[in-house]
């Protein structure tokens, strides 16, 4: 198992290190600068600052610089936020997303477990049709259709939560739930067809037979199964939450990642988009070394050939 | 009197497989509904994209009538402009809906050529040109798209060159394993013990037999499309007036949230609308080509 984990960070190393330069490259042969501003600067100082951040160098040259100021876990500087490098500003960042990802998270599963266990335990009746017809409309709807809808109705209307910024608890709820609603959706909808198959296993006839309550039967046998092919989605799932983020921060003015990241796309702040993609890559990385070692651990016949 | 046992098979037989899915797909509510709304939409489109107007308004006229609330003159209001919002809605689903179709076709055509490849030949050609696809595959589009964004412009041909990037890989993946599973059928080793070369031999035997999941698969991609074009055009990477598509009309809205809230509500609802459609036509097309349950009904 501990084999298992190192061969993985093994891996990612060359992984990440191609993520880094396909950005490197992706943001150098992109026409236009960080520095074209629509009042042209004299052509003097366009050079001083192209000369302050490398830029002036030749392309490898340029990548040779910042990949070994990356290997040392300099991030670079932000042609925009001046007083700023790309590491402080992630440092303030990060933490804003990590914390409305996890809560996004805890929510997602919270309401997508169940509503698909309802569905599949109830298959072809009312209830069954109910739940489904909500999970559909949930992978359905846009991002910021459900944030414009929460914003108005419990921010604007009813004003029992606030609509912007990152302070309290309380401003949490509201991008939490628009977070987690496309990934419930989504987890409802795997939900319900893993615990159908296992469902149909004849260890939960067997349950059934010598009398076990229906209930039981779900909980112990039925869902402990189920829940394994859901786990393993964690890499598909943390992709949502990032692509969620991008929206929520953007609606909710939260000073995360996404937030920053689109910012700086907007910007052409290049040493600020390569930085935030890595970290998105990163927690990809890790989150398909969770799931691969998490099958190990949840299904020990997949152990026995490793 | 319900046909029984062979009756069944005779019926089923006789009536060929597309016959068979699509009565099936008939026996299905949301799926009819939606292709009602799926239908309307699309002849929005191409009422627009013929230029005949369905309401009195052209979609860039302004007038004195400012942020006008829904009324019998304005259905669904007028924006800051004074431009009437139902004929802008109408205008901009010539753009949402062809994205999403454009998309679904380049996908077919590269992914049925790249799964096709990978399926057929197998082996290291397979794992060649399955591994980038792996990789790629498990990045979040959104991300993508923005930094192809960032690297083609924003403009209506840099989004379907970025939706296009993304959308064929799970494309080829599906055609990839039909064609695994297909490979080892009884029909495919008499057609090539018979001698019939490769190319025919693709599209005679494996494509057809492939078809179902495919269809299936484009009928979820027009709608993920639809999502993407309009989430990028609403944060404000994507395309951006004077382009009208629902996610440009969204995104006008979304800042007179507070004070108009009609400017984003009927964009949005159309997006939602057709999205939905989508979705419920792609899982009554897999219930109803899934072999699995087709004796069940």
């Amino acid at each position: 198992m501990l084999s298992l984990v190192l061969k993985r960070i093994v891996w990612a190393i060359p992984v990440l290190f191609i993520v880094a330069t396909i950005s490197f490259g992706l943001m150098r042969i992109v026409p236009g600068g960080p520095f074209d501003e629509e009042k042209s600067l004299p052509p003097e100082i366009v050079a001083n600052i192209k000369a302050k951040y490398n830029l002036d160098k030749p392309i490898p040259e340029q990548y040779f610089l910042y990949m070994s100021r990356l290997v040392k876990g300099d991030l670079g500087v932000s042609y925009k936020y001046v007083h700023r490098t790309v590491n402080d500003i992630l440092a303030d960042a990060f933490p804003v997303s990590l914390q409305l990802g996890i809560l996004g998270l805890v929510l997602a599963i919270g309401i997508g477990v169940p509503l698909g266990t309802i569905a599949a335990v109830n298959r072809g009746r009312k209830l069954d049709f109910l739940a489904m017809l909500v999970a559909t409309v949930g992978i359905s709807v846009p991002g910021f259709v459900t944030g414009a809808l929460l914003i108005f109705v419990f921010g604007l209307w009813l004003k029992l939560a606030p609509v912007a910024l990152w302070e309290s608890f309380r401003h949490m709820i509201l991008p939490a739930f628009t977070l987690s609603l496309s990934p419930a959706a989504y987890l409802a909808r795997l939900t319900r067809a893993s615990v159908l198959e296992v469902m149909e296993k004849d260890y939960v006839r067997t349950a059934r037979s010598k009398g076990l309550s229906s209930a039981k039967t779900i909980i112990k046998h039925v869902l402990r199964n189920a829940l394994v092919p859901v786990l393993t989605v964690l890499g598909p799932l943390t992709a949502i939450i990032i692509t969620g983020s991008f929206v929520v921060e953007y609606m909710y003015a939260i000073p995360g990642m996404g937030r920053f990241f689109i910012t700086a796309v907007s910007n052409r702040d290049y040493d600020l988009i390569m930085a935030t993609t890595l970290v998105f890559a990163v927690l990809l990385v890790i989150a398909n070394t969770i799931v691969d070692v998490l099958y190990t651990v949840l299904d020990p016949r997949i152990q026995v050939k490793n | 009197m319900e046909p029984v046992g062979d009756e069944v098979v005779r019926q089923i037989e006789s009536s060929g497989p597309i016959r068979t899915a699509w009565n099936r797909l008939g026996k299905i509510p949301t799926a009819l509904v939606a292709l009602v709304i799926i239908s309307f939409m699309v002849t929005l489109a191409i009422a627009s994209l013929v230029g005949l107007s369905l309401t009195p308004y052209s979609f860039d006229q302004t007038s004195t009538d400012l942020l006008a609330d829904p009324s019998w003159q304005h259905w669904m209001g007028t924006d800051e402009l004074g431009r009437d919002l139902m004929t802008r809605v109408i205008f901009g689903s010539r753009l949402s809906i062809s994205i999403g179709l454009t998309t679904a076709a380049v996908a077919l055509i590269m992914g049925t050529i790249y799964g096709s490849i990978a399926g057929y030949c197998g082996g290291k050609v397979d794992s060649l040109l399955m591994r980038g696809v792996d990789i790629a595959y498990s990045l979040p589009d959104l991300l993508v798209m923005i930094l192809v964004g960032v690297l083609v412009g924003r403009g209506t041909q840099g989004i379907l060159m970025a939706l296009a990037l993304v959308s064929w890989m799970g494309t080829a993946r599906l055609v990839r394993a039909q064609f695994m599973q297909l490979k080892n059928e009884e029909f495919i080793e008499a057609a090539r013990a018979c001698g019939q070369p490769t190319l025919p031999m693709i599209c005679r035997h494996f494509l057809p037999n492939a078809m179902g999941p495919i269809i299936v698969a484009l009928t979820f991609i027009v709608p993920s499309a639809i999502l993407s074009e309009s989430t990028l055009s609403f944060i404000g990477l994507g395309l951006s007036p004077p382009a009208c598509s629902w996610g440009t009309l969204a995104a006008d809205g979304w800042r007179s949230l507070r004070t108009h809230p009609h400017l984003i509500l009927y964009p949005s609802l159309f997006i939602f609308l057709t999205v939905l459609s989508f979705n419920f036509l792609g899982d009554g097309l897999r219930d109803a080509l899934d072999p699995r349950t087709r004796l069940k009904r």
